[in-house]
């Protein structure tokens, strides 16, 4: 029976129901006019006898047990009618639980997308990804640098890939997945596409479906694929997206750029559409095209170096993650001593494989590298939309109190009308339900809205993050959660007050009169110290992350940002397909033209980028006058164009800069930073000095002398909180430059400048493939984007805190003071002066405030604590942050209660005596 | 229990369950109508009595009750009990006149 049915027969048993009493009431009338009453009071001495005809309807009712369904009807009627009495409040209390209820949505989403959905394949818990745990002494490699010589690495190299799968007996299926763009070629010219060469195997491994068509197997992925060349499979966005779900795209001829390939480019054919739910295996990733491992050629996908690929596997059944790690250890370690007794990580050194571990672990929702990395923010945020909930909760108890206390009359009368404490309890709990439920309608529709903005804080520029954060059933359960918690918290306190109204006073008292019911009557008094505690804890993390991030963005980089741009340029191809064109030759007449571009101030090209640019390691060795030595084996290297220093604004203090004769066969020469300068020649004398370093030129590795002919500023370099690294530069023309180099061009108008780029390039080098442009402020901003994301929703949080707080301690201050305007009547006639009860007023929100700050300066101890890694410039217990978010509570309680003193100072004595 | 008993002489509509329960306990029992339509719908819930619309001798019409199996067995398990009950108080508030007896 549905509930339609079911209120329908309803209907009909209360009319039976009516129609049975009121036959009873015609015969009972009828025997007394039998007996010879008149008919009018026959009639009523039959009511009479029968008694409260509509307490006995209800207690009839009730024995049929459906009486709730009725009850929550009218409950609903009635607390809409309540509501729609009191715009206001009603208004307060659902925008109020919107804003908190929607950043709890918002934030929890994030945290799910990133942390905790299951991948949409076919039974994810069985699927694990394998990493390996790297322990590397000497630090050698970049990462070990950065982690004190051990770290996992969740990217293995395909040469690993082949021996783990070769020598396994543990999963069914194995998967090889590496993401990266491909240059497509369209008719408008050739550019990148984001996509994933995964092996074969990956599709059935992880049970995916096509929408359209179908998806390609372990037998066309071998080198020229199937019998029809390479398949490619699109995604199901980029097929609606690019194009416009043309069902004709099947059979597709697609065009790549491909240097791996003699003709310079590869083509594959489009034979399916992969199903929509799926987007990748790695978190925030979402490539638009899938191709086969081996479509980019056998040396990136089987040499052993280059570790690009995550690799995923499906247990075998009965088989533990723990169970495939110590299997794939020893068949592994068998096959690697056989094989490479030497285990080859980086450049020239060799690092023992004994001390290397495989990690098993369960890849139920995937590899998410920004799950890693925002872990920690994201747990900060829990917590403070956590307490944002509760200061709301606090402020909205204080409100609802504050309202059931002015409706003391009407819950009098209703309790004396015979209502059971149940049943005002029950409406009061209609009232709140009604309002969460609009509240977190109204906040799922602003989480929805804020995903996008949360998702361009945590982007970098040139790689944008791609997940789903449409509120989805997880999401919906946990506001559902939410709002219960909210309605609690905020509606059960003040209900069950209200329920223990006792008629007999309080229909007697029409206002309250003396003091000594004050106490009693005050609404929610401990609330607000624990507001104001938990509003301190926001504020505290919100000024700490705020002055860090300031600090962060402010400090001097060592290069300028302004007016400076950026673009990755890929000649891999070009220079493929003219083998005879020397690089250096292209380079320095492409920077020549770009140099007398119009607008341009300085224009050059190096290896990488400051600020998240790749690193190059390089060792180089000095030796001072007293024959001592001093070596660093991991100095960062950045090969440069002239003019490098001037395009950035980068300070030359002493020497000169590269130049366009710092040539091939001439003199090697560099340029130190001012670090790596004094920790090679603590002396002093490093211009003219000279580096022994590495030549790889050569198959033996022999040594080369290098001068230094200029000392530059230090920049930060890998991002803004590290040191400053040791750098040193070297000219492009000395160092091999590989074919991929990021154009820096400082310019008057950067939009031109890219412009005169892509000119100067579709001429001279039309193969290339040029990426997004991107300013180097937009870098170094995006570089911050973890802390920027947590400080500017900090800040939102502490003003929304505030807000409540002072709006709360407003209200029960004025409540107070109309309570006491008796009191402060009686005071004043007997001679208190208005600064006096200015003072009094003060003091009752020092007693509210000062307990509450107390609570908070401890609260706020314990939790910047978790803030310390996320902060920049300043500890956890910055006294000045401290003292700043002190400043702003006060000035909040001040600004509350400097309405209410006005009105208590302003009443006169002997209106308020009067009105007794 | 009593409302049973009364319903055992046959259908009867509320009015008359009222007026029957005056009438065969000599006007001393006045039935509280506030309790008898819950308790008559209770038992209805538990399947002790049957209700029909049905015209009564005075040409309206009124909900009659009838008593059915279920609420016979009910009737003859409680008169069993009340029966008990009342020898226990009996022998409780006369203690002599049970041992005459005995």
């Amino acid at each position: 029976m549905n509930l339609f049915q079911k209120l329908a027969a309803m209907r009909r048993r209360k009319e039976d129901l009516n129609e049975e009493i009121q036959g009873h009431l015609r015969m009972a009338a009828q025997d007394r006019v039998e007996r010879g009453e008149e008919p009018s009071e026959a009639r009523s001495g039959a009511l009479r006898e029968f008694g409260n005809v509509p307490l006995i309807k209800d207690v009839t009712r009730e024995t049929w047990g459906c009486m709730w369904l009725e009850w929550f009807g009218r409950d609903l009627r009635y607390a809409i009618r309540q509501l729609r009495k009191a715009p206001g409040f009603t208004v307060t209390v659902v925008l109020t639980l919107a804003l908190v209820i929607g950043a709890n949505t918002a934030i929890f989403s994030l945290s799910y997308a990133m942390l905790l959905r299951s991948l949409p394949v076919m039974q994810a818990d069985r699927v694990v990804q394998i990493k390996l745990d790297m322990h590397d002494k000497k630090a050698l490699s970049v990462q070990a640098v950065l982690s004190g010589g051990n770290f996992v690495q969740a990217e293995l190299s395909g040469g690993i890939f082949d021996a783990l799968e070769k020598t396994q007996k543990v999963f069914s299926g194995m998967c090889f997945w590496s993401s990266s763009p491909l240059g497509l070629r369209q008719k408008n010219g050739t550019s990148p596409i984001a996509s994933a060469e995964i092996s074969g195997d990956c599709f059935r491994m992880l049970g995916l479906h096509a929408a359209m068509g179908r998806l390609f197997s372990s037998s066309e992925d071998r080198p020229g694929g199937g019998k029809e060349g390479y398949p490619v499979v699109l995604s199901y966005a980029y097929w609606v997206s690019h194009l416009g779900r043309d069902p004709s795209v099947l059979g597709r001829k697609l065009e790549f750029e491909d240097s791996m390939t003699s003709s310079g480019s590869n083509t594959a054919v489009v034979v399916g559409v992969l199903e929509p739910d799926f987007q990748s295996v790695e978190v925030g990733d979402a490539p638009q095209i899938f191709v086969p491992s081996e479509f980019r050629g056998n040396f990136k996908r089987h040499n052993f170096g280059s570790a690009n690929a995550l690799v995923f596997a499906r247990l075998k059944n009965g088989v533990s993650p723990q169970q495939a790690q110590s299997q794939i250890e020893t068949s592994f370690s068998t096959w690697i001593d056989a094989k490479h007794p030497d285990w080859w990580t980086h450049g020239p050194y060799r690092l023992p494989w004994k001390d290397q571990r495989w990690v098993v672990v369960s890849a139920r929702s995937g590899y998410s590298y920004l799950g890693e990395r925002y872990k920690k923010p994201l747990a900060i945020l829990e917590m403070l939309v956590g307490l944002s909930l509760l200061v709301a909760c606090a402020y909205l108890a204080t409100l609802s109190s504050a309202r059931s206390l002015t409706r003391r009359h009407e819950f009098a009368v209703r309790v004396a009308l015979g209502a059971s404490r149940r049943r005002i309890l029950g409406q009061i709990c209609m009232e709140s339900l009604i309002l969460a439920a609009m509240g977190a309608g109204i906040g799922v529709l602003f989480a929805w809205g804020a995903g996008p903005f949360l998702l361009h804080f945590i982007s970098p520029v040139d790689d944008p993050i791609t997940l789903n954060l449409a509120p989805g059933r997880m999401v919906l359960l946990f506001t559902i959660a939410v709002s219960g918690f909210a309605i609690l918290l905020f509606g059960l306190a003040p209900a069950l007050r209200a329920s223990r109204t006792d008629p007999v006073t309080d229909l007697k008292e029409g206002q309250p009169s003396a003091a000594g019911h004050l106490r009693r009557k005050r609404p929610g008094t401990w609330l607000v110290p624990v507001q104001i505690a938990f509003s301190m804890v926001i504020v505290v993390s919100a000024v700490l992350l705020s002055g860090s991030l300031v600090r962060l963005l402010s400090q001097d980089l060592g290069f300028s940002t302004q007016g400076v741009v950026s673009v990755d340029a890929d000649f891999t191809h070009h220079f493929e397909a003219n083998p005879k064109i020397p690089q250096n030759w292209l380079y320095s007449s492409l920077l020549e033209r770009l140099n007398h571009a119009p607008g341009v101030e300085a224009a050059s090209l190096s290896q990488s980028q400051q600020i998240s640019g790749g690193m190059y390691m390089y060792q180089a060795r000095s030796v001072l006058p007293s024959g001592q030595e001093r070596t660093d084996s991991l100095l960062l290297e950045l090969s440069v164009a002239p003019r490098y220093l001037q395009a950035l604004g980068i300070p030359l203090l002493a020497g000169r800069d590269i130049s366009e004769t710092d040539r091939e066969h001439s003199p090697r020469v560099c340029l130190l930073s001012l670090s790596a300068a004094r920790y090679f020649f603590p002396d002093g004398k490093a211009l003219g000095g000279v580096l022994q370093m590495p030549d790889y030129s050569t198959k033996t590795p022999k040594e080369k002398p290098v001068q230094v002919v200029g000392i530059v500023q230090d920049t930060k370099y890998r991002n803004l909180r590290d040191q400053p690294p040791r750098m040193i530069y070297l000219p492009y023309r000395q160092e091999r430059l590989l074919p991929w180099s990021y154009f820096v061009v400082k310019a008057r108008n950067v939009s031109i400048a890219v412009a005169s780029l892509r000119d100067i390039l579709r001429e001279l080098a039309p193969d290339a493939i040029l990426y997004q442009p991107v300013t180097m402020k937009q870098l170094v901003d995006g570089s911050a984007g973890r802390e920027r994301l947590l400080t500017t929703l900090a800040n939102f949080f502490a003003a929304l805190a505030l807000l409540l707080m002072t709006v709360g301690l407003y209200g029960l201050l004025s409540y107070s003071v109309v309570l006491r305007k008796k009191e402060i009547g009686i005071r004043m006639a007997l001679g208190a002066s208005r600064a006096q009860v200015v003072r009094m007023v003060l003091r009752q929100t020092m007693w509210l405030v000062v307990p509450g700050l107390l609570l908070g300066a401890v609260a706020s101890v314990a939790m910047t604590r978790l803030l310390a890694s996320l902060l920049y410039g300043a500890g956890p217990l910055d006294p000045f942050s401290f003292a700043v978010s002190l400043a702003l509570l006060l000035g909040a309680a001040a600004l509350a209660s400097w309405m209410p003193a006005r009105r208590a100072a302003s009443i006169d004595p002997m209106q308020a005596l009067r009105a007794e | 229990m009593l409302i049973l008993r009364t319903l055992q002489w046959g259908p009867q509509h509320g009015y008359g369950i009222v007026q029957a329960m005056r009438a065969n306990s000599g006007d001393v029992l006045q039935v509280e109508t506030g309790s008898l339509y819950p308790a008559l719908h209770r038992l209805e819930k538990q399947k002790w009595v049957r209700s029909e619309w049905k015209q009564t001798a005075s040409n309206q019409r009124a909900k009659y009750y009838r008593i059915t199996a279920a609420g016979k067995r009910q009737l003859a398990a409680d008169h069993g009990r009340w029966q008990q009950m009342v020898a226990v108080i009996a022998a409780i508030m006369h203690p002599g006149a049970k041992r005459e007896r005995s």
